[in-house]
């Protein structure tokens, strides 16, 4: 975006608020679903944490910060906003986090809105076997296109730490799926030298 | 902000494109505009039109003061009145009982009622309560003229 920071006073702007948020959900709306889609699994989640997730955004506008970008900061929420439903889960089904991760293939089979191919079903599965923290990391990487001095002050770990994660999920789906499939014209060697 | 609503736009397609072909994710057709428009309802606020609440109207405030103060001064001077009332008769009763189990008519009922002051105090109370309405310079000017005749 040309102007962040003007923008940013539009949306805490009582005059220009309601119109620059509207803005908000056309810029980051899909974006911010893809990235809760991959953390809670099914749709019906996703739309009840995306919609969560922008309400705490409109309410949190004036204690923005502006130490990150507008979009790290909204996606960082949206992170939390997934932690914080996947929580919420276990303690309605009494199951943690990893369970939760284990039961990814089930969900995603479950899913109406899951319309994989035997190739993608077979990523799926080598993702679903990346520990929790990898998973993330990879998404955020492989999909969400982040870089990793982002997808660090989101996860709030080391930059280090995070570049060491993602190299071991890549291989480790690498070593369980055939070929990674190919994005924007890389190879999956090259993702190591990002 | 428009060419970037247009490369939003196309990264929009892409992401929605590399998750239906990658990872066989979909979503339901016209999902974002619809999801859109019930976040937009559930944050943005409506333009409604101002009312004074009821409670902010000084006048209605002043008139329920001046009712409550009317109807409680009313209502304490004649239970007061009739307070003082009981207490005279009690007092007079059993000075009446006493005459006539000594035998004694030294202090006749009579006398007894004549000798205690009218309590019911009607006039003083109007007083009390007049003096509420008085101003508090003319209360100034009639203590500074007492203090003078006194001197």
């Amino acid at each position: 975006m040309a102007n962040e920071s003007d923008f940013i006073d539009q949306l805490i702007s009582e005059t220009h608020r309601d119109n620059a948020f509207k803005k908000l959900l056309d810029l980051y709306q899909v974006r911010l679903y893809w990235h809760i889609r991959k953390l809670v699994i099914t749709h019906e989640n996703a739309d009840d944490v995306l919609q969560n997730t922008f309400i705490r955004v409109y309410k949190s506008l004036a204690n923005f910060s502006q130490q990150s970008s507008l979009y790290t900061w909204m996606y960082k929420i949206a992170y939390n906003e997934s932690i914080r439903f996947l929580e919420q889960n276990k303690n309605k089904h009494s199951i943690s986090i990893e369970d939760v991760n284990t039961k990814y293939l089930n969900c995603l089979l479950e899913d109406t809105f899951f319309e994989g191919d035997a190739m993608q079903l077979k990523l799926q599965t080598a993702v679903s076997e990346l520990n929790y923290k990898q998973r993330q990391i990879f998404n955020m990487k492989y999909y969400d296109d982040l870089k990793f001095r982002e997808i660090a002050t989101i996860l709030e770990m080391k930059e280090g730490t995070i570049k060491t994660l993602y190299y071991n999920a890549v291989k480790f789906i690498e070593n369980n799926i055939e070929i990674l499939p190919v994005k924007k014209g890389e190879s999956v060697q090259n993702t190591e030298n990002i | 902000m428009e060419t970037n609503d247009k490369i939003n736009q196309m990264n929009d397609d892409e992401l929605n494109k590399i998750h239906s072909d990658s990872l066989g994710l979909n979503v339901p057709e016209n999902y974002f505009f619809e999801s859109k428009n019930r976040i937009l309802n559930k944050v943005v606020t409506k333009e409604e039109p101002k009312t004074i609440p009821f409670y902010r109207k000084k006048t209605i405030w002043f008139a329920a003061a001046t009712l409550t103060l009317f109807l409680g001064l009313t209502v304490c001077n004649k239970y007061a009145a009739l307070d003082e009332q009981k207490i005279a008769d009690q007092l007079t009763d059993s000075i009446a009982q006493i005459d006539n189990e000594n035998g004694a008519t030294a202090v006749s009922k009579n006398n007894f009622n004549n000798q205690i002051p009218n309590i019911s105090l009607t006039a003083e109370n109007d007083i009390l309560v007049s003096s509420l309405f008085v101003e508090e310079k003319e209360v100034d000017q009639y203590i500074t003229n007492c203090i003078l005749e006194d001197m």
